[in-house]
């Protein structure tokens, strides 16, 4: 374990090399085989040395190899100079070649790319004859994934660099005698260091020097700001341990930027076996042309491996990410909407719908399902012949069933129009906080605004409730002269009294409403404060009256008092409920939420008097109802106030779907073996019925092989669901994504991208939570991801890579920074301040996020802003910096943009005109820090950002409050826990170390399995 | 002397009071040869126009278990200035107030005038009569809205100070706020929980949760008027009242198919007693219960909701095959005894086509002194008028209705108290007087009266106790008080004393005297409430027989005969006409359950034994008025010849008033001659027992079914169920005669039943 958790150990967390004892475990020094890490070289001389020996290496590869054989017994501890191979299909090519080839790029440069391809050609033939299909994609493949580090290899070579270590056939893994003692005064070595951590600065910037000549093979080359910020003192969280240079770490910000760069606002033609598709943080437009877009349904891999055991090899998780209800960009065509009855019917055999997947034959009266494997008629009513035999249908154009990857059936039956019920917390302490009367003035605003709006907005029917110990309901019809108030005194197993007149179309009942939330701040004060209303008395009471009417519909609550736990009341001494983890809802929740998905009832919760502090947490039914938390302490300051207005407008106003009901048809060789998301799980994870979603609600999908997969026809994967909208209109979505699948392992791994596999990741863990222990969540995200890379080094890169070689498929190159961020997140890794319920909070709303904004969550957006106006230098996403503390200078302001927070760092030096510009004050210390509202002044410094500040919130699901952090403020913790790549405050690895640590345990994994191998083997011989 | 008829009418007038027997027999054994009972019907808030109520307070008695008022019978020494008791012979000075008494100046209550005598006392605050409706909601749409005027319209008739509060149920019970301004309030119980007292309260925020150790001192008892938003002075809410009656709507909860609507009305009940036992404990208060059928959930369910399981009959009850009876009869049993302690009386106002469950909640109002009305539907002016009558007021402008009764008797010495059947509950209170025999609801002197108008009548029965040994001395008078504490519907509270004396007379030498000193009208209606009161607890033919035997031996002691010779047998005139009463109480609907719903049943009995002795002899034996051309009107026989086809016969059963045309009027109605000028007699003829009955209708609470029927008409078998089948189709002989029509009955006679009663009672062997 490489974290140091602080918030639930008594350890202090802030020694900064605690984990040291754990990584010692890591290198017992008996080992015979270990490739662990050792700093012996770096001590071996001084930095200066490197210069000369610099000049020195410029040899040709055969003297390499001549200095390896000499080397090789004495050295098998190259990873103080990790090489980072980006390694695509190139790579087995690579893997000999590297050392060599970079040798003279390294002082050469301009002619380097025609040596690699020289050698590629050379080696390629020699080392990788197993591998025919790498071989020929090589001359089609996008050349600009390269090894990385170029710069490094010089250390390459003036160490001797120890011979690869894995594939079978290796006859160089020997055991060698020398090895112990090398092990041995590793370990003293790497002791020594930690009392010296400034030395791998050095090195480092030794070692930048030379990217300025490898600069066309290495896209991880250091701009030239990271050159300059190489002599500033940096920030200790971002070092690494083991003298990594964080600049030239595979770069997260710099996968999204060229993704950007080629997809941003261009068009993306999903067709049937798709092909790998735009980033999700790229914002472009798809056309459906038979497959659904991406931004439906993100497949963890567009190449599915054929057979289930090299699923398994590849250590990858298979899956989708879908997010059913998704918003489509304006660009975009419209999704076609179908009636049920002139729709084409689909397989009869398992239910799925009509799409292009399914295959016709004989002339079109039967078709194919893959998702079942049957056969089915075509009833007459529906029939068309196809073009051929098993061609496509003729009307194929005309119907969106058959030609489109996403349409959308109107059922003929219709359901009952959604309501919403708004239920006030009415108790003495409400009462006595004072901020009903605001409230209840944004409702009332929110039901003009509604009723004034020309459309159906005004037909949607209203109810009110308020409640204190009791619940009060109000019979709102109009045929009343005014409105009647029901106390319901007896609040369990609640009976309505009233029907009709509980929800009202808001044409009819606004003014009866109007005058119920003028009275209520007047309601009576007195009597005592019982303590504490349950949060399940308004939801369960919200639920009866949807109930009695029959209806889905939303059900915000606006609630002040403290909370109550109920629930855990039986669990005695010899209970059997105990929770399991904290992140556990109640049985008592869990209940009351199958009841409200049962009914369509999604609770929004807006908690007006935030305790932080002891009570229940009520976020579990808010959540799990497709609804959300929303926390304000006591509606003062204005910009509580305003978040308020803006949460209520924007909980009202989302486009939502009730009583829905998802199910996942996987082709027939599939299966689903899970679903992770904000849902009470049933016992099919094929089927998933929620109470409300809405465009963002995502859930993940994991597959899993019972067959191998027939390469012709590929997989498919449809996602139905049924749906009621606002208006009552069932509807049913459906969505298909055909996949190509191979035989070849490496095809898979090409076809992971690292986004999609964190909010896979992100949503399996955080659900995993609920049952499992913290500590083995993490470890197995570091297991499965050390797997994988162990497993692509040895599956994908046929030949030899060196041992410090680190080895990423193309699109994974971020999937370390990812994973390090969502292991040291706070639901998984604990830190000091963070509060169980921010943690809670936390996880359910990461879980219901979408891809673009899981990715954005752990990775966060970091602009720099100008710190001087002339209305056109506003920073673009794609100016974007790392995560990591480095990138802020202390002249900068800075932007932290993530889907729940928004920070402003201000350095100490910045200049006191741009503080007048922005926050009418010149002075950097009577600057207020903390959640702040941007003065609204004149000049085009503060429009433009405000500007940008309200961009970025309108993307936003939930609205956030903008913090500002003065550098060096005691609030920069909350700052800290989003430069991702450095150590967390709560403890968690930087990204450096953990990259190492994810390294060389996957190079140690490779080097067990084929000791242990070979020891079967030598038994067998035996 | 005047006679006897003239001195109980005397007395009626004056004390509300008659006696089975007007001279007492003066020893135990005597009196039990009697048969019937030393007995009165004493109506304790006779209207009395001539009589105005005294300012003070009544001079009581000093000895602690006599505590007697002053009265016109006592002996008093003008110059010692004392009162000698005549119930316990306590020598009394007078208080100081009376100091300036004299011969020539005595008070009022010395005066032999004032034998009945009310004084107003002036004893803490003037509490406030409440009305509570509480209103089922389960009815039709066209009931709803007639209950719903008739309740608007009542608003105007209640005293302006009066409280009103209301609470509806329908599967659910709502209790109205009736304060709150902008907006309606009510508080909503579930139907199907039983509640006590203490959660009602609660729930409804009366009591504030008692809070531990607040300073330790104990919250200073709040005026519950300003507190108890549900009952409002009417004045004060009667927009909103009547707006909020307007405005109520039928229970929302759609009822399926071959379902009963759900209706709590066990929970409204105790809702509603819970609330007022919370506010106003020993305040006079209404509450009155609008029902349109049976209750069919929860505590106090008299029916389940599955309208293929209909409800109890005599024939289910018999057979132990009513479920809730036992059950539903206790629950409003506990809340009727909850309501007496507190002096709240329940009216019942159930209006249904079909039950409504009035025997499982009879004594609501039995126990409380409230109304039962019961009709078919609150659309009709049967309802309307009877509960707009419930409001009628007296000739002084006050409400006939009186509130908290509280009714105690002393007696002589010679004399004990047995009990008392009426609208009452006992107060368990064991003085002296008190007997150990039991008759009706015994055990006690004194009897709360919850719900008292002026018609209110109560029997009470007394036993003497004098050993034959130790005969009371020739020209002893037996005295006995009722003292009567109520408040009166202006919220004064008053107590109405009423002493009478009657002499001793020996059973032996006297007998002449004692016999022409009984009433048989009271005598009859007395044995008729002892009767019911039996029927209430025992099976129907032992009640018949008892009453048979009963009267078989006042034939006995007091019929002349010889020996096994029924032909002889002779009856005096002061006994001539019990024999007739007995006959038609055994007939009537107070014991025959034939024919009779439970519910009706428990209707009559209701009303039988509170009502005064004219109505209650209606009631056992009705009056049949024939009019024809002949002559006047006149009374006739209650007889099958009466029924002739020239006559127009308007018979009054107390609950039915029946007009009956004649077979030929019939005819001549149909053929439309009234219309004719030259028929005006005709007309007239028409119009005139429709005068008369229309006086009736104008005075009887509560309203009489009024039939308009015909020979041969379907309603006629209201008159011909009720009259003596002297001719049926057993007696063949009466055929072509023109003498009245023939009953198709197996009933018996009444030549038949007299017949046999001579008989039994000449016999020797009986």
């Amino acid at each position: 374990m490489m974290d140091v958790p602080s918030a639930n150990q008594s350890q202090t967390p802030c020694q900064p090399w605690a984990g040291q004892k754990d990584w010692s475990t890591v290198s017992p020094p008996g080992h015979l085989f270990d490739p662990l890490p050792s700093f012996q070289h770096l001590n071996l001389g001084s930095p200066s040395d490197y210069t000369p020996c610099y000049n020195h290496l410029q040899m040709s590869s055969s003297s390499f190899h001549r200095d390896l054989t000499a080397f090789s017994p004495n050295n098998n501890n190259p990873h103080n100079s990790l090489l980072y191979v980006n390694n695509t299909d190139h790579s087995v090519q690579r893997v000999i070649p590297d050392v060599s080839a970079t040798i003279p790029a390294a002082s050469q440069g301009s002619n380097m790319n025609e040596d690699i391809h020289h050698c590629d050609t050379q080696q390629s033939s020699l080392h990788s004859p197993h591998n025919p299909y790498q071989a020929v994609a090589q001359h089609f493949q996008h050349p600009y994934t390269h090894l990385v580090n170029g710069p490094q290899s010089p250390h390459q070579n003036h160490l001797p660099v120890r011979p690869p270590l894995y594939g079978n056939e290796s006859p160089q893994c020997i055991p060698q005698p020398g090895f112990e003692g090398a092990n041995a005064r590793s370990s003293a070595v790497f002791t020594h260091n930690h009392a010296s951590p400034t030395s791998p600065i050095q090195q480092q910037s030794q070692w930048t020097l030379p990217a300025h000549s490898g600069e066309n093979i290495n896209q991880f080359v250091p701009t030239a700001a990271a050159q300059v910020k190489s002599f500033t003192p940096q920030s200790p969280n971002s070092e690494s341990r083991y003298g990594l240079d964080p600049e030239l770490l595979p770069s997260a910000v710099k996968v999204m930027t060229e993704d950007k760069a080629e997809w941003e606002g261009k068009v993306f033609t999903s067709e049937p076996f798709s092909s790998l598709p735009p980033l999700a943080t790229t914002s472009c437009i798809v056309e459906d042309r038979g497959n659904a877009s991406p931004f439906a349904i993100r497949s963890t891999s567009y190449c599915v491996p054929c057979e289930g055991q090299a699923a398994l090899l590849s250590r990858l998780p298979l899956g989708a990410l879908i997010t059913p209800l998704v918003k489509q960009s304006a660009e975009e065509q419209p999704l076609p909407l179908c009636k049920e009855t002139e729709c084409v019917v689909g397989c009869g055999g398992c239910g799925a719908s009509m799409c292009p997947a399914m295959g016709w034959q004989d002339c079109g009266q039967r078709f194919y399902c893959p998702f079942c494997g049957k056969l089915s008629e075509v009833p007459w009513q529906h029939y068309q012949p196809t073009n051929g035999v098993n061609g496509v249908r003729v009307d194929k154009e005309k119907r969106p069933e058959l030609s489109m990857g996403s349409y959308e059936i109107l059922n003929s039956q219709k359901g009952e129009a959604a309501a919403l019920l708004l239920a006030i917390d009415v108790s003495v302490s409400a009462l006595r906080g004072g901020h009903l009367e605001f409230v209840t003035q944004q409702i009332q605003m929110l039901l003009n605004f509604m009723n004034r709006e020309d459309g159906d907005a005004s037909d949607v029917r209203v109810g009110l409730m308020t409640y204190d110990s009791r619940i009060h309901l109000y019979d709102l019809s109009p045929e009343l002269s005014r409105p009647h108030m029901l106390v319901i005194t007896e609040t369990e197993d609640l009976q309505l009294p009233v029907r009709e007149g509980l929800l009202v179309p808001l044409k009819d009942c606004i003014s009866s409403i109007e005058s119920v939330l003028q009275l209520i701040p007047q309601f009576n004060t007195e009597g005592t404060d019982s303590g504490g209303v349950p949060m399940e008395l308004p939801v369960k009471a919200g639920l009866t009256v949807l109930q009695g009417l029959g209806c889905p519909g939303k059900l915000l609550i606006f609630h002040s008092t403290s909370l109550i736990e109920t629930g855990y009341t039986s669990s005695g001494f010899f209970g059997t409920n105990k929770p399991k983890s904290i992140f556990q809802p109640s049985e008592q929740a869990v209940s009351v939420v199958k009841e409200c998905v049962r009914q369509g009832c999604g609770v929004h919760l807006f908690v007006l008097s935030h305790q932080d502090v002891g009570g229940a947490w009520p976020g579990d039914i808010p959540y799990l109802t497709g609804g959300a938390l929303h926390t304000y302490s006591h509606l003062q300051g204005e910009l509580d106030r305003e978040r308020f207005s803006t949460d209520l407008k924007g909980t009202v106003e989302t486009h939502t779907g009730y009583k829905a009901e998802l199910r996942i048809f996987v082709s027939k060789d599939l299966r689903v073996s899970g679903c992770y998301g904000l849902f009470v799980p049933g016992p099919n994870p094929g089927r998933v019925t929620l109470a409300t979603l809405d465009t963002w609600t995502t859930l993940a999908v994991e597959l899993a092989h019972t067959r191998a997969l027939d390469e012709t026809r590929g997989v498919a994967i449809q996602v139905v669901l049924s749906y009621t909208l606002q208006t009552g209109d069932r509807r049913t979505r459906v969505h298909t994504l055909t996949l190509r699948c191979s035989q070849q392992l490496q095809d898979t791994f090409r076809h992971y991208q690292a986004q999609t596999l964190l909010t896979f990741y992100c949503k399996k863990m955080y659900c995993a939570v609920q049952e499992r222990p913290l500590q083995e969540l993490r470890e197995e995200l570091q297991t499965e991801v050390t797997e994988a890379l162990a497993s692509y080094r040895k599956h994908c890169c046929s030949a030899s890579v060196s041992a410090g070689q680190l080895v990423l498929p193309q699109y994974l190159r971020a999937l370390p920074v990812y994973i390090n961020s969502l292991r040291k997140s706070e639901v998984l890794l604990p830190g000091l301040r963070s509060s169980i319920h921010q943690r809670l909070q936390q996880r359910c709303q990461v879980l219901c996020m979408d891809t673009r904004s899981t990715a954005t969550h752990f990775y966060p957006l970091l602009l720099p802003l100008p710190l001087s106006a002339d209305g056109s230098n506003l920073p673009k996403p794609e100016e974007a910096l790392r995560c990591s503390a480095a990138s802020l200078e202390p002249r900068g302001l800075y932007l932290v943009h993530t889907p729940l927070t928004l920070l402003l760092w201000v350095g100490t030096q910045v200049p006191a005109c741009t503080l007048v510009e922005l926050f009418n004050t010149s002075c950097f210390s009577s600057l207020p820090s903390g959640e702040t509202k941007l003065p609204v002044l004149e000049n085009h410094l503060s429009i433009s950002i405000r500007s940008l500040i309200n961009t970025l919130n309108s993307g936003a699901s939930c609205t956030r409050k903008l913090w500002v952090v003065k550098q060096g403020d005691s609030c920069e913790e909350a700052l800290q826990r989003h430069l991702v790549e450095d150590k967390s405050p709560n403890g968690g690895a930087s990204y450096a170390d953990f990259l190492y640590h994810l390294h060389v345990n996957s190079v140690r994994l490779l080097h067990h399995r084929e000791e242990h191998f070979m020891r079967y083997k030598e038994l067998k011989c035996n | 002397m005047t006679t006897y008829q003239e001195f109980i009418q005397q007395n009626e007038d004056r004390d509300g009071v008659r006696f089975s027997w007007n001279l007492w027999p003066s020893s135990r054994l005597e009196a039990t040869r009697l048969v019937v009972p030393v007995s009165c019907l004493f109506t304790p808030l006779k209207e009395r126009p001539n009589l105005p109520p005294v300012q003070y307070e009544p001079v009581l008695c000093s000895r602690a278990n006599c505590k007697a008022v002053l009265n016109p019978l006592c002996q008093v020494d003008f110059r010692a200035k004392i009162w000698a008791c005549n119930f316990c012979f306590q020598r009394n000075p007078f208080p100081p107030s009376y100091a300036g008494i004299s011969e020539v100046n005595q008070p009022a209550e010395l005066m032999a005038q004032f034998s009945t005598i009310e004084y107003i006392v002036q004893r803490g605050p003037a509490a406030p009569l409440i009305f509570l409706y509480v209103v089922d909601t389960c009815l039709e749409e066209e009931d709803l809205q007639a209950l719903k005027e008739s309740l608007q319209m009542s608003l105007s008739l209640l005293p302006p100070n009066a409280l009103v509060g209301l609470i509806t149920f329908g599967r659910m019970v709502q209790v109205h706020e009736l304060s709150c301004e902008g907006i309606a309030k009510s508080y909503v119980f579930r139907g199907t929980k039983d509640l006590t007292a203490k959660q009602i309260q609660e729930m409804l925020g009366l009591t504030k949760p008692a809070v531990a150790g607040q300073q330790g001192r104990p919250l200073a008892p709040q005026d519950a008027a300003a507190t108890c938003k549900f009952l409002q002075p009417v004045h004060r809410v009667d927009m909103n009242l009547t707006d909020l009656l307007g405005e109520l709507q039928r229970d929302p909860w759609p009822v399926p198919q071959g379902k009963r609507p759900l209706r709590s009305t066990g929970v409204a009940l105790s809702v509603a007693v819970g609330l007022l036992e919370g506010t106003f404990p020993n305040t006079g208060a209404r509450v009155m219960l609008f029902i349109g059928g049976p209750p069919t959930q929860g505590p106090g369910m008299v029916v389940g909701d599955e309208l293929k399981t209909p409800i109890r009959s005599w024939h289910d009850i018999q057979k132990d095959n009513a479920r809730h009876l036992k059950k539903a009869t206790k629950y409003y049993e506990a809340l009727a005894n909850r309501s007496a302690t507190n002096g709240h009386s329940i009216d019942i106002y159930a209006c249904a086509l079909d039950q409504t469950g009035l025997l499982e909640m009879k004594c609501l109002s039995n126990l409380t002194g409230g109304h039962i009305v019961m009709g078919d539907s609150f659309n009709t002016s049967l309802f309307k008028q009877t509960f707009q009558r419930v409001f009628s007021k007296d000739y002084n402008g006050d409400f006939r209705m009186a509130f908290g009764g509280v009714l105690e008797v002393k007696t002589s010495r010679e004399l004990k108290v047995c009990g008392a059947i009426g609208p009452c509950v006992s107060l368990n209170s064991k003085s002296p007087c008190v007997s150990e025999n039991e008759l009706g609801i015994g055990g006690t002197s004194q009897w709360k009266v919850c719900g008292l108008n002026p018609s209110t009548t109560l029997g009470i029965y007394f036993e003497v106790v004098n050993q034959h040994n130790a005969p009371v001395p020739q020209g002893g008078r037996g005295a006995v008080q009722f003292v009567t504490q109520y408040q009166h519907s202006n919220t004064q509270r008053r107590i109405r004393v009423t002493t009478i004396a009657r002499n001793w007379a020996d059973a032996q030498s006297q007998i002449q005297h004692i016999e022409s000193s009984f009433d048989q009208e009271a005598a009859a209606v007395l044995m008729a409430r002892l009767g019911v009161f039996r029927a209430e607890s025992e099976e129907g033919p032992d009640v018949l027989r008892w009453l048979d035997r009963q009267l078989i031996r006042l034939c006995q002691k007091f019929g002349q005969f010889n020996k096994d010779d029924p032909t002889s047998f002779r009856l005096s005139e002061s006994l001539s006409l019990y024999p007739q009463f007995m006959f038609h109480l055994r007939r009537s609907p107070f014991l025959q359950v034939f024919n009779n719903s439970p519910d009706e049943s428990s209707y009559y009995r209701h009303h039988f034994v509170r009502q005064d002795l004219t109505q209650s002899l209606i009631m056992i034996q009705p009056i049949l008025y024939s009019y024809s051309f002949y002559g006047p009107p006149e009374p006739v026989l209650l007889d099958s010849s009466s029924i002739l086809p020239d006559r127009i016969l308007l018979m009054d059963t107390f609950f039915q008033l029946v007009i009956y045309h004649g077979e030929t009027i019939a005819q001549w109605r149909k053929a439309g001659y009234q219309e004719m000028a030259e028929y005006e007699n005709f007309k007239q003829l028409l119009q005139a027992p429709l005068d008369d009955a229309q006086e009736i209708l104008q005075t009887r609470f509560p309203m009489p079914r009024y039939i308009d029927t015909e020979h041969g008409g379907s309603q006629a078998r209201f008159l011909l169920s009720k009259v003596n089948p002297s001719q049926t189709h057993n007696n063949l002989y009466a055929w072509g005669q023109e003498t009245g029509a023939p009953i198709l009955t197996d009933d018996v006679s009444l030549q038949v039943f007299m017949d046999h009663l001579k008989k039994l009672a000449v016999s020797s062997s009986a």
